[in-house]
């Protein structure tokens, strides 16, 4: 079995190892399939990362062209470099000079690889 | 891609001036500041039907030429998927000899650039201007002018909107305006056919931005920028929104409600329109009767919470009321009955100029003013879309999401204009569970001022009571219309803006433009309640609707039965309901305890929305779903005053 991912969307391919999840996990787990433990070790989604990080965007996510447009005009498209705002009460990113707040649903579809790992104590 | 209908003010091609400009870009990129710098004061504001986009227009004089500026909503890209793109599409289509100026924010190049590249595919002359270059230069960044223009085959020119800055160079360069050569732009681009693929555009930009474009990250984040943050902090936040909140109930709610109110209603209509109206009908309609004259108070100052005020000073006058006593014994003639009829319907005490006109200007204009003056200053700021952040998660829950939060504030202020506001949300079903919200727990603010006095009367804990009450039936009643009425939720992508100072002429502008609106269509609304209350005092409905629903009203609510006048009086004039009950909790006969004054604040609250709200509703979803609304509302606001009622008795003991 080979071992390249390749997204729906933006047809961007992982194509790193990643680690083993059991079946009896994925049984059980309630993550979704872009949760961290089914990716290459150094993708994430933005929902996960600590306020204050920069990440290099990946994907985009979303299973429509829809998304990936909605999100584009912002300047979110992959290559683009964002950084953390907040958290809560909702994710807030900056792309550019662009501060654009998200769904939850929307941040934990959106991979990246961080750039910078926040400075402050999360 | 539909066409959307010409908008209302017929304007055309046809004798159309020698030069017309069209300001095109992104939102928040400070257009209609520099469409006001261009052009003379007149301008003409159309709507395009069936949507809430509007178009202004003025005349300019460049280099002693007239041309005609058109300011267009703005758009992100050029897809027809929102009203906003058809109507700029549209506009262009009607001038296909137009210049388009595109105006972008210099620090947000990039996605200024995706869409000038989308405009310069239409092949009109155009130039681009990159506004807000302060901004840029506080956060170290730089733009080659000479390069991008070169790229672009445009003029390109910076501007600083609010200080006027570069307008001279804007209006030279709108002459030099040609139509955009990308061949060097899209040397290496992907194409689909003769189609250049969005991913290819974005290529492109990168590459432009690459080129042409230089920011620094700076040191210290300037106190805008840190406010801005604080603003959608989860604790900061929180403390700012009590702030804000604090502030529109002072100013709407006590200056407003109170002191404005009480300078045009007592000040003006009580004690000298109104006297001067009696005595003209009076010798109109002569028929024997006195009028009572009294000395009508009214001491002016500051509130400073609904209880306490600081009395500045004392403008009593002695004047005519429209209360009046007949002639003991005296019959009257056919004629003298008929002038009666008359008198009191101009100034008697149900009357048009005494009630009606005095309600619709002395107490909504004021109120509804100073709603407005706020809601403009906090739109202005860009303080509403960190409002939408703080309260996303917890209107997720009703299936809304913090977009609506916006209508849900306009409601504070009136909520028919709300309901007619959530044209802005994306789905059938976040519009109808907001217009559901409001009509059933969000007090206007022609409320407000009369609550807030109530819970002065309450033990503070009570007026807890109540705030808890709203907001559990708020919740509730959300997430049971969310699943009634089913369908999807829109996903939750808001842009952010950067929190400025706000603008006093954009300030003034909105204010009056909704206060104008206000007038047209609400005020004619509550004239018509007024006559129609007149007519039921005539025929002594009100006597006979207080006893039937007796035992509603005294049974299951515990109050004295005339309080079923105060909810019916509601639907016409939500504020008169109110103060019904205010009367009898804290007038001149107090007949309400504490714990009854609790009861029929939740109920009035929760009772059926107002006549123009009513009519409003029925205008945007159609009558079926109106009707239903109301349908749901009487019984449900019933209900749970029933319930404090008998869960108030039951924990006092009583």
């Amino acid at each position: 079995m080979c071992n390249l991912v390749r997204c729906p969307s933006c047809s961007y391919e992982f194509a790193e190892i990643y680690p083993k999840t059991s079946w009896l996990s994925r049984l059980f787990s309630r993550q979704s399939p872009m949760a961290s433990g089914n990716l290459p070790v150094d993708v994430r989604a933005v929902s996960e990362l600590p306020f204050g990080t920069v990440a290099e965007v990946l994907c985009v996510g979303g299973t429509s062209r829809g998304r990936e447009d909605r999100l584009a005009v912002f300047g979110l498209v992959p290559e683009s470099e964002i950084t953390v705002i907040q958290q809560r009460p909702s994710c807030v990113i900056k792309i550019d000079e662009t501060e654009l707040a998200l769904d939850p649903e929307i941040a934990s579809e959106i991979l990246v690889r961080v750039v910078r790992e926040s400075e402050r104590v999360a | 891609m539909e066409s959307i209908a010409a908008p209302n003010d017929h304007t055309a091609d046809v004798g159309a001036p020698a030069e017309t400009v069209i300001l095109v870009g992104n939102p928040n990129v400070g257009k209609s500041l520099l469409f006001k710098n261009l052009t003379n004061r007149f301008v003409v504001v159309s709507n395009y039907p069936g949507t809430t986009v509007e178009v202004m227009r003025a005349r300019a004089g460049f280099n002693g030429r007239s041309v005609e500026v058109i300011d267009t909503p703005g758009i992100n890209d050029v897809v027809p998927r929102s009203d906003d793109v058809k109507v700029t599409l549209q506009l262009l289509n009607d001038h296909p000899a137009g210049t388009i100026v595109q105006v972008a924010d210099a620090k947000n190049l990039r996605r200024a650039l995706y869409l000038t590249l989308q405009l310069a595919e239409l092949g009109r002359p155009m130039i681009l201007v990159l506004n807000m270059m302060d901004e840029l230069a506080d956060r170290g960044g730089r733009v080659d002018f000479e390069r991008l223009s070169e790229i672009l085959g445009i003029p390109v020119v910076g501007t600083v909107a609010t200080r006027k800055q570069g307008m001279d160079a804007l209006v030279e360069e709108i002459e030099r305006a040609n139509v955009p050569s990308l061949a060097e732009a899209y040397r290496d681009a992907e194409r689909d056919g003769q189609f250049v693929t969005s991913r290819a555009r974005l290529a492109t930009v990168h590459r432009m931005i690459e080129d042409t474009y230089s920011i620094e990250k700076p040191r210290n984040a300037s106190l805008q920028v840190r406010l801005g943050f604080w603003a959608m902090h989860p604790f900061k936040g929180l403390a700012f929104l009590a702030a804000v909140l604090l502030l529109v109930f002072w100013f709407v709610g006590l200056f407003g409600a109170g002191t404005l109110v009480d300078l045009m209603e007592v000040g003006l209509f009580e004690q000298r329109i109104s006297p001067t109206a009696i005595s003209a009908v009076d010798a109109l309609l002569p028929f024997p009767h006195e009028h009572i004259i009294d000395n009508v108070e009214h001491p002016v100052g500051l509130p400073l919470t609904p209880i306490h005020d600081v009395t500045i000073v004392n403008l009593d006058k002695v004047a005519k009321l429209p209360e009046y006593s007949l002639p003991e014994g005296l019959v009257f003639s056919a004629g003298q009955k008929v002038m009666r009829f008359f008198h009191d319907l101009l100034v008697g005490e149900y009357g048009l100029i005494t009630m009606a006109l005095s309600y619709a200007l002395a107490i909504v204009l004021p109120i509804v003013t100073t709603f407005f003056l706020v809601f403009s200053i906090l739109e202005d700021s860009g303080y509403f879309p960190r409002m939408a952040v703080m309260v996303n998660r917890v209107f997720r829950l009703m299936g809304l999401n913090g977009k609506a939060v916006l209508p849900m504030i306009l409601g504070l202020g009136c909520a028919t204009m709300a309901t007619m506001t959530t044209r802005i949300l994306e789905t059938r079903k976040e519009r109808l569970v907001t217009i559901m919200l409001l009509a059933l727990a969000v007090p206007c603010s022609a409320q407000l001022g009369v609550l807030l006095a109530m819970m002065a009367a309450l033990s503070p804990a009570a007026a807890g009571v109540w705030i808890i009450v709203v907001i559990a039936v708020l919740l509730v009643v959300g997430r049971l219309s969310s699943s009634v009425f089913g369908g999807e939720t829109s996903e939750f992508i808001l842009e952010i803006p950067p929190m400025r100072k706000p603008q006093l002429a954009n300030v003034l502008v909105k204010t009056g433009s909704r206060l104008n609106w206000y007038l047209r269509e609400v005020i004619p609304i509550f004239i018509i309640g007024t006559a129609i209350l007149f007519i039921l005092d005539r025929l002594d409905l009100l006597a006979v609707i207080a006893t039937t629903a007796e035992p509603l009203v005294a049974g299951w609510l515990g109050l004295p039965e005339e309080m079923a006048n105060a909810f019916l009086v509601g639907f016409l004039r939500r504020d008169f309901g109110a103060v019904y009950i205010l009367e009898a909790a804290i007038g001149d006969n107090p007949v309400l305890s504490s714990h009854q004054i609790l009861v029929a604040m939740v109920t009035i609250t929760l009772f059926m929305p107002c006549i123009a709200n009513f009519l409003m509703i029925a205008r945007e979803q159609g009558m079926k779903v109106a009707a239903s609304m109301l349908a749901f509302t009487i019984p449900f606001a019933f209900l749970v005053g029933g319930v404090v009622n008998y869960l108030g008795r039951w924990l006092l003991g009583t």
